[in-house]
C-alpha cells in the first residue's frame, strides 16, 4: 500500500494550495440579481448558437430588402403569404422569432399598399365566418378569402465542429420571396455567421 | 521518566488530532441528493409521484437543478404529459449547451468534490436530454425542431471521445432521418439513415426499402439505463452497472393482427461505457493517491515526532489527506431507459390503435406493461409515437 502511494511534488502541493485559496474566495453565495440587456448586443455568457442578437440583425437586414423589394414592384395587389421558416440547423429555435419580426417590419414600411395573410389563424377565422353566416355571431357582409401573390418563406442550415471541448457553428439563414402563382423566385438572399467557443475543463 | 512522560504526552495529542481529523473528514463530505425515492417512484409506475419529488428538488436550486428538471422530464412524459416534459427538456437542453465554467467552480470541482460542480450530466445523458426533447417536439407536432435537436444529441455524443466512437448513437440518427423525412428536409433523411443502416446493420427497420414507405414510427424504450458508482481507491474511479430488466422487445399488433416487433437501436448501457475518459477522472485519481500519501506521510512523520511542532506538522497533513474529496461524481439520470427500440410500418391512411406488448427474451408478455397507442395516418406523413415500456401511467401520449 505504502509502496504504490505516489508523493505528490511540492510544486503540485503549492498548486493545490493555491486552487484551494482560490476556491475559498472565489464560491460564495452570490445574491439573485435582474439586469436588463440590449437584445441587439452579445451578452457574455458565451455559446455558439442563434441568439436575440444574430435574430435582431438577421431580420432587419432581411425585412429592409424585402420591403424595398416590394415597394419597387410596379403591381397595385401584392398579398404576401408567411410560409414557416425551414430549421434545417442544429439548434432546436422557434423560426417564429425570425418570421415575426420580419413581417412587423415589412408591414411597418410597406402597408397599406401590401397586403399580409394571416394564415396561421385560418381555421379561426373559418370558424368565425361560419358562426356569422349561420347567425350565432353578428356582423353582416361576407367577403372571399384572399389568395397570395406572394410567399415569404425561409430555411436555416448549420455546420457544427468539435475537438476537445471547442465547439464551432456556422450559420446559415436565408430567405426567399416567391411568386405564388409562377413559383419564381422574385428575391432571395443568406446571412451567415460562424462563432467559436469552448468548454470548461470541468466538464471535458 | 520525563522524556518518556514527554514523548507519551506528544503521542497521546497526535492521536487526538487524528480523531479530530477523522471526525472532520466525516463531516466535511460534499452531500448530494440521493435520488432513490424518485427512481423507485418511476419504475413504480409512480410517475406523477416521481415528478413532484423532482420538481421539489429542482426548485431547491443548487449544483443538481438540470438533473433533477431531467428526471421530472421522463416522469412527465412517461405520465403522458407531453407538454410539460418538453418544457423540462427545453429548459435543460440550453442548459446542457452551456459547458463553460468559472475559475470558482473549476477549482471547487479540483480541489474539492467533484460533486461540487454543476451537473451537465456525462455524454450519453447529454445526448439523452437531446433525444427527449427530440421525442417531445414531434410528439407536439414539430419534426422541424425534432430534427434539429436529434442532430444536436449527435454532436453531443463526440464530447469527451476522439475516434471510431464519435457520433454512434444509432437511434438518434434513425430518428434523425425519419424527423428529416417528415419535415421534408433538404436530403429527406438520407444520409442519416445511411448512417443509420451502416451502424445498425441488423435492425430490419433500418433496410431504405423499409424507411422509404414507413409511414407509422414507434419508439419503444425499455428497462433502466445504467447506475453511475465510484470504484477503487477513495472511490475515485467510475463505473457503470448495467441494470436488469425484462423486457426484450415489443410486439406490435393491431385488432389482433401482428405487425411485428420492436428492434435494439440503442443500447444506453454500451452509450455509457464507449464514452472515454474525462479529465476529472485523472484528477480524481491524483487526487486519491494524494490522500493516501499525505495521511500515511502525516501518520510517519506524527508518530516518529520529536517535538509539538512535528506533531502538528503530522496531524496537519493527515488532517489535508482527509478533507481532500477524491471521489468521483456519481450522480446520474437514474430514470434513462436501457435501451431505445424502434418499429415502423406502413398502414393505410386514418385512425389506427396499436397495441403495444412487451415481451421478455422468451417471448412471453411482461406483465402490466401492454398498452394501446392511438395514431393518425395521413399520406406523405410519418405519424409518430412513443412508450416507454414499464407499469401502466395513468395517461399516455398521444400519437402524432
Amino acid at each position: 500500500m505504502f509502496l504504490k502511494t505516489t508523493i505528490p511534488a511540492p510544486k503540485t502541493l503549492a498548486l493545490l494550495g493555491a486552487l484551494a485559496a482560490l476556491t475559498a474566495t472565489t464560491t460564495g453565495c452570490a445574491g439573485k440579481t435582474m439586469r436588463r440587456l440590449d437584445p441587439s448586443k452579445d451578452d457574455n455568457l458565451g455559446g455558439t448558437l442563434i441568439d436575440s442578437a444574430d435574430v435582431m440583425a438577421t431580420s432587419d437586414m432581411a425585412a429592409a430588402e424585402i420591403s424595398k423589394q416590394l415597394l419597387a414592384s410596379p403591381r397595385s395587389d401584392i398579398v404576401v403569404a408567411f410560409s414557416p421558416v425551414k430549421n434545417e440547423s442544429v439548434q432546436p429555435i422557434n423560426t417564429a422569432l425570425l418570421s415575426d419580426r420580419i413581417r412587423d417590419r415589412v408591414f411597418a414600411a410597406t402597408a397599406p399598399r401590401v397586403k399580409f395573410l394571416a394564415r396561421e389563424q385560418l381555421d379561426e377565422i373559418m370558424k368565425e365566418r361560419e358562426g356569422k353566416r349561420t347567425g350565432v355571431f353578428s356582423g353582416a357582409g361576407s367577403k372571399q378569402l384572399l389568395g397570395a401573390t406572394h410567399l415569404l418563406t425561409g430555411r436555416i442550415k448549420s455546420l457544427s465542429k468539435k475537438s476537445e471541448g471547442d465547439r464551432a457553428d456556422y450559420f446559415q439563414l436565408s430567405f426567399q420571396l416567391v411568386d405564388a402563382e409562377d413559383s419564381q423566385i422574385v428575391w432571395s438572399n443568406s446571412w451567415e455567421f460562424k462563432k467559436q467557443g469552448d468548454s470548461g475543463v470541468i466538464y471535458q | 521518566m520525563f522524556r518518556r512522560s514527554a514523548r507519551a504526552s506528544i503521542r497521546l495529542r497526535a492521536a487526538a488530532l487524528l480523531l479530530v481529523a477523522g471526525g472532520a473528514a466525516a463531516l466535511g463530505g460534499c452531500a448530494t441528493a440521493d435520488r432513490r425515492i424518485e427512481t423507485r417512484e418511476f419504475t413504480s409506475g409512480l410517475y406523477a409521484s416521481s415528478r413532484a419529488t423532482s420538481e421539489a428538488r429542482a426548485a431547491e436550486g443548487g449544483a443538481d437543478q438540470t438533473l433533477d428538471l431531467c428526471m421530472a422530464g421522463t416522469a412527465a412524459l412517461a405520465a403522458g404529459d407531453v407538454n410539460g416534459a418538453y418544457r423540462h427538456f427545453l429548459d435543460t437542453f440550453t442548459d446542457l449547451e452551456d459547458l463553460t465554467a468559472t475559475t470558482g467552480e473549476t477549482a471547487a470541482a479540483i480541489v474539492g468534490s467533484e460533486s461540487s460542480k454543476r451537473w451537465k450530466g456525462d455524454p450519453h445523458e447529454r445526448c439523452m436530454n437531446a433525444y427527449y426533447l427530440g421525442v417531445t417536439s414531434w410528439l407536439r407536432g414539430d419534426p422541424d425542431n425534432a430534427a434539429a435537436s436529434f442532430k444536436a444529441g449527435l454532436l453531443r455524443d463526440a464530447d469527451s471521445e476522439k475516434g471510431a466512437a464519435q457520433s454512434d448513437f444509432e437511434a438518434l440518427w434513425f430518428l434523425l432521418g425519419m424527423a428529416q423525412r417528415e419535415a421534408q428536409h433538404e436530403d429527406r433523411g438520407a444520409q442519416a439513415f445511411a448512417k443509420a443502416r451502416e451502424l445498425l446493420p441488423q435492425n430490419p427497420y433500418t433496410d431504405p426499402a423499409r424507411t422509404a414507405d414507413a409511414n407509422v414510427l414507434l419508439v419503444v424504450e425499455t428497462g433502466l439505463g445504467p447506475r453511475k458508482a465510484a470504484v477503487g481507491e477513495h472511490g475515485a474511479q467510475v463505473t457503470f452497472v448495467r441494470r436488469a430488466y425484462a423486457t426484450a422487445s415489443a410486439e406490435v399488433t393491431e385488432a389482433g393482427r401482428s405487425l411485428g416487433r420492436s428492434a435494439p437501436a440503442s443500447d444506453v448501457y454500451v452509450q455509457a461505457v464507449t464514452r472515454g475518459r474525462k479529465t476529472l477522472d485523472n484528477v480524481n485519481e491524483a487526487k486519491a493517491a494524494l490522500k493516501d500519501a499525505a495521511v500515511i506521510g502525516g501518520a510517519i512523520i506524527a508518530s516518529n515526532a520529536g517535538n509539538q511542532r512535528n506533531v502538528n506538522i503530522g496531524a496537519g497533513m493527515i488532517l489535508a489527506g482527509l478533507l481532500l474529496q477524491a471521489e468521483a461524481d456519481t450522480r446520474h439520470w437514474s430514470t434513462l431507459p436501457g435501451e431505445i427500440q424502434v418499429w415502423t410500418g406502413k398502414l393505410p391512411p386514418g385512425e389506427h390503435v396499436l397495441r403495444v406488448e412487451p415481451q421478455d427474451a422468451s417471448g412471453a408478455p411482461v406483465a402490466g406493461t401492454a398498452r394501446e397507442i392511438r395514431v393518425t395516418v395521413r399520406d406523405g406523413h410519418v405519424a409518430f409515437a412513443w412508450m416507454r415500456a414499464g407499469p401502466l401511467p395513468t395517461q399516455l401520449p398521444a400519437g402524432r
